[in-house]
């Protein structure tokens, strides 16, 4: 048994309390967002969400979080995936469609359900996106993919965006197959134009009785391309699907019963959990989850300890440090999430040579174990400045960075704080294709902080003035550097990331633990397998 | 004369109930038993069991060659009849007597006696005991006659059968246009039930109660009283809260009875166990009784008689089979507080009782109080027999106190899968006019508001809620935990007799789970397991906390059925399944159709026929008693789909009826 850490926080201090207060107000914002979300619609107008909430109700059908605690078993869990994406963009808050991982007859499964009550189902940038992220998920973690399907197809007026990038989802649909990921698609409704191949590349299908209507063209294009009158149920009627044209594997009466039979289907997969590290007993941590909502600095400049953090997340809160004396502002070492082991490494404070070694050493220690690794990112970045230039930081920055790439265990990434620099890069940020990435509200992501990277602005311009002569006019400058500061801060949010498909979702801090178990019972459906092939570590 | 192995003729819980007194004294058991009672409980505990073939009564447990032949076969040399079935047979008894077994029972003779209610009416006449005003109807009597008799008697009036008991072949008129089918009934009841179809006629003396009293008599010629019983509260004519001491009787009153009921039993050189009733009346001239008739055998209701006193009515029974004397003198029989017995049935009282048959998925009762009873978790409750799951009994120092207890342990008891008596029971123990002592024959026609379930809104909704949750079960995370709040995870509850149907939503949070039941306010709940997780275990106990309150609850969750104790309020609840199933079922079945399983005993229409809303069309017999089918609307019956004799299922449509063609007969 690894040793308990001790925590030395005191709620009732001050910078405790008014972390949690901001925190607090921030997440009230997220639930306010995600009450949006949840409500359908779609639309910034809350009476025309509701009629259109109230007219697909009236057609009998189901919402599509309905849908899916239909198709999920009694008591699953469900990890709704990137809740909150399209933030800020002109794309629907949520993208219209519902992405996650649940369970069905106790198998992990990866559902996306489209909102048929926004936009009609209709896919914009932002679901393409989200249902592209949702097939790697279900590709890396070998999840089978069921879509609850009911899309208009492609929202027309943003065809230019997404017309070639949405190419991929039929594509990657088959490549699941082919891979031997089951994927099974329920059609509800439409599922009409290029959105019919989601049904015609799936391994199974199920269309609902008088609601599913799959064809590639419509009675009006019909009519134009080869002057036929054709009635929709002849072109693309479920009964039709599965009496004549065969594209339905199943005929469903109604929307449960397609639930039914789609839970049928899984069942008969014998898809099987690789069985290995399967999870051992838990134990919650000894301190309240709760706390995290204080912990965590409100503002990303103030240091938090981050073994508090782990204190909160790890099981029984037991972590056992790897050198703790030795590069000790990255903390490394092993401890378990809902009976998994995990090797964890946690920022506290800015990346040394030595943090680097000793993160480079500690992630080849988790390839050779085959032991996921979490990343729990509060990074300003790597120190800079003569000495550590000297020093070879680059180089060891490097040795981190090469460790992380070619790590083959599974990474999961936590953003509790700052997250600026190459400081993303070595802790495995998105780009290092980390298998899941949860994000705090607090969360602040950008090549350096804004602040500072106003700062480097007015000193380039500066020197660029005073090279050509001419005096620099600091208060001249001064509102285009302000200007310039908060554009960087609007686009170091949380909430902007987390719009731009940055991160898997944000989650409230006392969610962290449950995000993981449920993020590391799916990276064990396939091996967690090490390598001890890295790239050249530069000496 | 030694017994060594008794076969009791019998099934259930007498022949339990038998078996441990057997046991007890060093006998060894033989059962006999029909093909669907090859799993009883009663089987299992016997030494050596005797399948006989068939399952009607009439083909076992009514069939002396076969029992006589079991008791051969196995080796018996000691037959108890138990109750009901050939008990109270003196053919049987003869039989049993010649094929040189020992009879644990009165002599054939004094049995003949008392079996024609009317003869023995004769005999308590002789003895100068009062009789309830009445009349004999011959069989040949026709309409009219029938109805001149029944005015003479006076209204309300009972008609019972002659040979009859158990409230079988008998039927209440309370005026003269119910007479003609009321007699008709009665003795195509008694007909079925004892082969004789002889009926007569008792004025129904309203307010009156039944007291009954308990006799031995040993073959020295000793006679003795336990004491009596008070059996007032019956449906259907059937006693279902038995208890003793009668609650209203007088002292000298019940003096008079007891001599009364000793004295009838010498006159008939009675020996064994036996059961003298009576109608008790009070009006301002003091209380009055009237002789009604004897049982001669074991009741039902004898362990009130034996929670009183102390006694092993059994025991006594084996003593004097074996030629003993009787082990007490009536001086040193006492008795001791207040005993009250509940008889438990699969059946349904807000709907005409109607039996529930099927299997009985958990059958746990409170082990504080005493139960005799046939039947466990797992039992099969077939049509072919009497529905009564079990006796409760409860015996305490007073009245009050033993009427708690018994409806507490009522409550602590875990049941699910028939629809049963235990909540109107519990209605019943708990009422002001029973805790009174106020309880005439016709109790429950006074109070039929206790026949349904008393159970408040909040327990209702808290014990749903439990229902769903104990549905749920419990994983690596967090049970049904969402990091995007959800729509709420639907469950589907119905009432046992699937009359009332509610859908639970729960949507689980960090701390707990926010339920709401049908369109009512949700309510948040905490939610503690204590012990086995819900989902591994089919028996668990779950703490439930709302608004600061916490219940403890026990909670049985087994083929698909839900039970529920908490204590305060027990319930049982159909879980519905999660999705439609489109396989058909009894949801097809249109058209008149039998309530419960049975058979057919009467075709009334034929293809063809013309028949109003109200007529019957078939009667089928379940369980000794009569279901009627009726038309729902006028119509013309286009094909019988029974024939009589034929063994039909529940919601087996019975006639296929189309619409009148209009003006047909018009001219």
């Amino acid at each position: 048994m690894a040793p308990v850490l001790r925590s030395r926080i005191d709620p009732a201090d001050e910078v405790f309390t008014a972390n949690r207060d901001l925190m607090l107000a921030a997440l009230a914002e997220i639930d306010e967002l995600t009450a949006r979300v949840v409500g359908g619609g779609g639309s910034n107008d809350p009476a025309k969400n509701a009629r259109s909430v109230a007219r697909h109700r009236g057609r009998g059908k189901m919402l599509p979080r309905e849908r899916i605690n239909g198709l999920l078993d009694v008591g699953s869990p469900f990890l709704e995936l990137s809740p909150l994406a399209g933030w800020g963009t002109d794309d629907p808050l949520g993208a219209g469609v519902v992405s996650g991982i649940g369970r069905v007859h106790g198998r992990d499964v990866m559902v996306v359900a489209n909102d048929p009550t926004v936009k009609g189902g209709a896919q914009g940038p932002s679901a393409v996106a989200k249902g592209l992220r949702a097939m790697d998920i279900a590709r890396e973690n070998r999840l089978p993919l069921v879509n609850l399907t009911e899309s208009g197809g492609a929202d027309l007026p943003k065809q230019a965006e997404i017309f070639v990038p949405g190419g991929a989802s039929f594509r990657n649909l088959t490549q699941l197959s082919a891979a031997g990921i089951p994927t099974v698609t329920l059609v509800f409704g439409s599922s009409t134009a290029g959105g019919a191949y989601v049904p015609g590349m799936s391994d199974y299908v199920v269309l609902v009785k008088d609601a599913a209507r799959v064809y590639l063209g419509g009675p009006p294009l019909v009519k134009m391309a080869i002057d036929e009158d054709a009635d929709e149920e002849s072109l693309g009627g479920a009964a039709m699907h599965a009496r004549t044209s065969g594209l339905a594997d199943y005929l469903a009466n109604d929307e449960a019963d397609a639930l039914r039979i789609g839970r049928d289907i899984v069942a008969h997969l014998h898809f099987s959990h690789p069985n290995q590290n399967r999870p051992l007993a838990s134990s919650a941590p000894i301190y309240p989850i709760e706390e995290l909502l204080g912990i965590a600095s409100a503002d990303v400049r103030h240091p938090f300890e981050a073994r508090e953090v782990l204190a909160r997340i790890l099981d029984g809160s037991e972590f056992e440090q790897f050198k703790p004396l030795y590069g000790s502002t990255l903390v490394t070492g092993w401890g378990q999430v809902g009976g998994y082991p995990i090797g964890v490494l946690a920022n506290n404070g800015i990346l040394f040579s030595e943090e680097s070694h000793k993160g480079a050493q500690f992630i080849q220690l988790c390839n050779r174990m085959n032991v996921p690794i979490l990343f729990a990112q509060n990074i300003t970045g790597f120190m800079v400045g003569t000495q550590y230039e000297q020093g070879g930081i680059i180089k060891d920055g490097a040795k981190l960075i090469n460790a992380v790439s070619n790590s083959t265990v599974a990474h999961l990434t936590l953003m509790m704080g700052a997250s600026y620099g190459a400081g993303n890069y070595g802790m495995s940020g998105r780009a290092y294709d980390p298998r899941f990435v949860f994000t705090w509200p607090n969360h602040r992501i950008a090549v350096m902080g804004p602040k500072q990277l106003a700062g480097v602005l007015t000193i380039v311009a500066r020197q660029k003035s005073e090279a050509a002569g001419v005096v620099f006019d600091e208060a001249a400058f001064a509102p285009l550097r302000d200007a310039f500061q908060a554009q960087v801060e609007s686009q170091s949010t949380a909430l902007y990331a987390t719009g731009r498909l940055w991160d898997d979702g944000i989650i409230d801090p006392r969610d962290t633990r449950t995000a993981l178990t449920m993020a590391l019972s799916a990276v064990h459906n396939t091996p967690v397998q090490g390598t001890d092939s890295f790239g050249v570590f530069r000496m | 004369m030694m017994i060594n192995r008794i076969l009791v003729a019998n099934r259930g819980e007498i022949t339990r109930r038998v078996f441990r007194t057997a046991r007890r004294l060093g006998i060894q058991t033989v059962a006999v038993h029909s093909e669907v009672d090859a799993q009883a409980s009663f089987v299992r505990e016997a030494d050596i069991s005797v399948e006989l073939p068939g399952n009607t009564s009439a083909q076992t447990y009514l069939n002396v060659d076969l029992i006589i032949d079991a008791a051969r076969r196995s080796g018996a040399d000691a037959i108890h009849p138990g109750y009901g079935f050939l008990s109270e047979n003196p053919a049987f008894a003869e039989a049993v007597v010649a094929a040189g077994f020992t009879w644990i029972g009165p002599p054939p003779a004094a049995i003949r006696s008392m079996a024609l209610k009317v003869q023995a009416k004769k005999l308590a006449a002789q003895a100068r005991i009062p009789l309830v005003p009445g009349a004999e109807l011959a069989i040949s009597a026709t309409d009219s006659e029938i109805i001149a008799t029944c005015d003479q008697v006076g209204y309300p009036l009972l008609v019972k059968a002659s040979a009859g008991g158990g409230g079988k072949g008998m039927r209440s008129v309370k005026s003269a246009s119910e007479v003609v089918e009321a007699v008709s009934a009665a003795r195509r009841e008694a007909q079925s039930a004892f082969g004789d179809p002889t009926v007569f006629l008792e004025r129904y003396l309203s307010g009156s109660r039944h007291i009954e009293v308990q006799v031995f008599g040993d073959a020295h010629g000793n006679i003795v009283h336990l004491f009596e019983r008070e059996c007032s509260i019956q449906r259907r004519h059937q006693k279902i809260v038995e208890e003793a001491p009668a609650p209203a009787l007088h002292t000298e009153t019940a003096e008079a009875m007891y001599s009364a009921a000793t004295s009838l039993t010498r006159s008939i050189d009675y020996v064994g166990a036996g059961t003298v009733e009576f109608l008790v009346t009070e009006d301002a001239a003091g209380q009055e009784f009237y002789f009604l008739e004897m049982n001669t055998r074991l009741q039902v209701e004898h362990p009130v008689t034996e929670a009183l006193t102390g006694l092993d009515l059994v025991e006594w029974q084996i003593r004097i089979a074996r030629g003993e004397e009787l082990p007490l003198h009536q001086n040193d029989i006492h008795r001791y507080g207040h005993t009250i017995e509940v008889r438990l049935y699969a059946e349904d009282p807000a709907r005409g009782y109607l039996p529930n048959t099927g299997t009985l998925e958990v059958f746990r009762i409170d082990p504080a109080v005493r139960t005799d009873s046939g039947v466990e978790s797992g039992s099969e409750i077939s049509a072919y027999y009497d529905p009564m799951l079990a006796k409760v009994i409860a015996h305490e120092s007073d009245r009050v106190t033993a009427a708690a207890v018994l409806a507490d342990a009522l409550r602590r008891s875990s049941i699910a899968g028939l629809t049963t008596n235990r909540e109107s029971l519990i209605s019943i123990l708990t009422c002001a006019d029973f805790i009174a002592g106020d309880t005439p024959t016709n109790f429950l026609d006074l109070h039929p508001e206790l026949l349904t379930s008393g159970l408040d809104a909040t327990s209702l909704d808290r014990h749903l809620v439990a229902a769903a949750i104990s549905r749920t079960p419990v994983g690596d995370v967090p049970t049904g935990w969402r990091n995007v709040p959800a729509l709420g995870e639907i469950h589907t509850f119905a009432t046992p007799d699937r009359q009332a149907k509610y859908i639970v939503s729960l949507t689980w949070c960090r701390d707990g789970v926010t339920a709401k039941v049908d369109d009512g306010d949700p309510h948040k709940y905490s939610v503690i397991e204590l012990d086995a997780s819900l989902s591994t275990s089919p028996t668990s106990s779950l703490s439930l906390t709302c608004k600061g309150v916490t219940h403890h609850l026990h909670i049985d969750n087994v083929g698909g059925w839900v039970s529920i104790v908490d204590g305060t309020a027990a319930t049982q609840w159909w879980v519905m399944p999660r999705y439609n199933d489109d396989s058909g079922g009894d949801a097809s079945a249109t058209g008149p159709s039998t309530p419960v399983p049975g058979t057919i005993t009467m075709v009334e229409v034929a293809p063809g026929d013309h028949v109003v809303a109200g007529q019957c069309l078939v009667v089928l017999e379940a369980m000794k008693m009569e279901h009627r089918v009726v038309a729902e609307t006028d119509a013309v019956v286009a094909d019988v789909l029974v024939t009589v004799g034929e063994a039909v299922d529940a919601h087996t449509v019975v006639v296929h009826l189309v619409e009148p063609i209009g003006n047909e007969s018009a001219e």
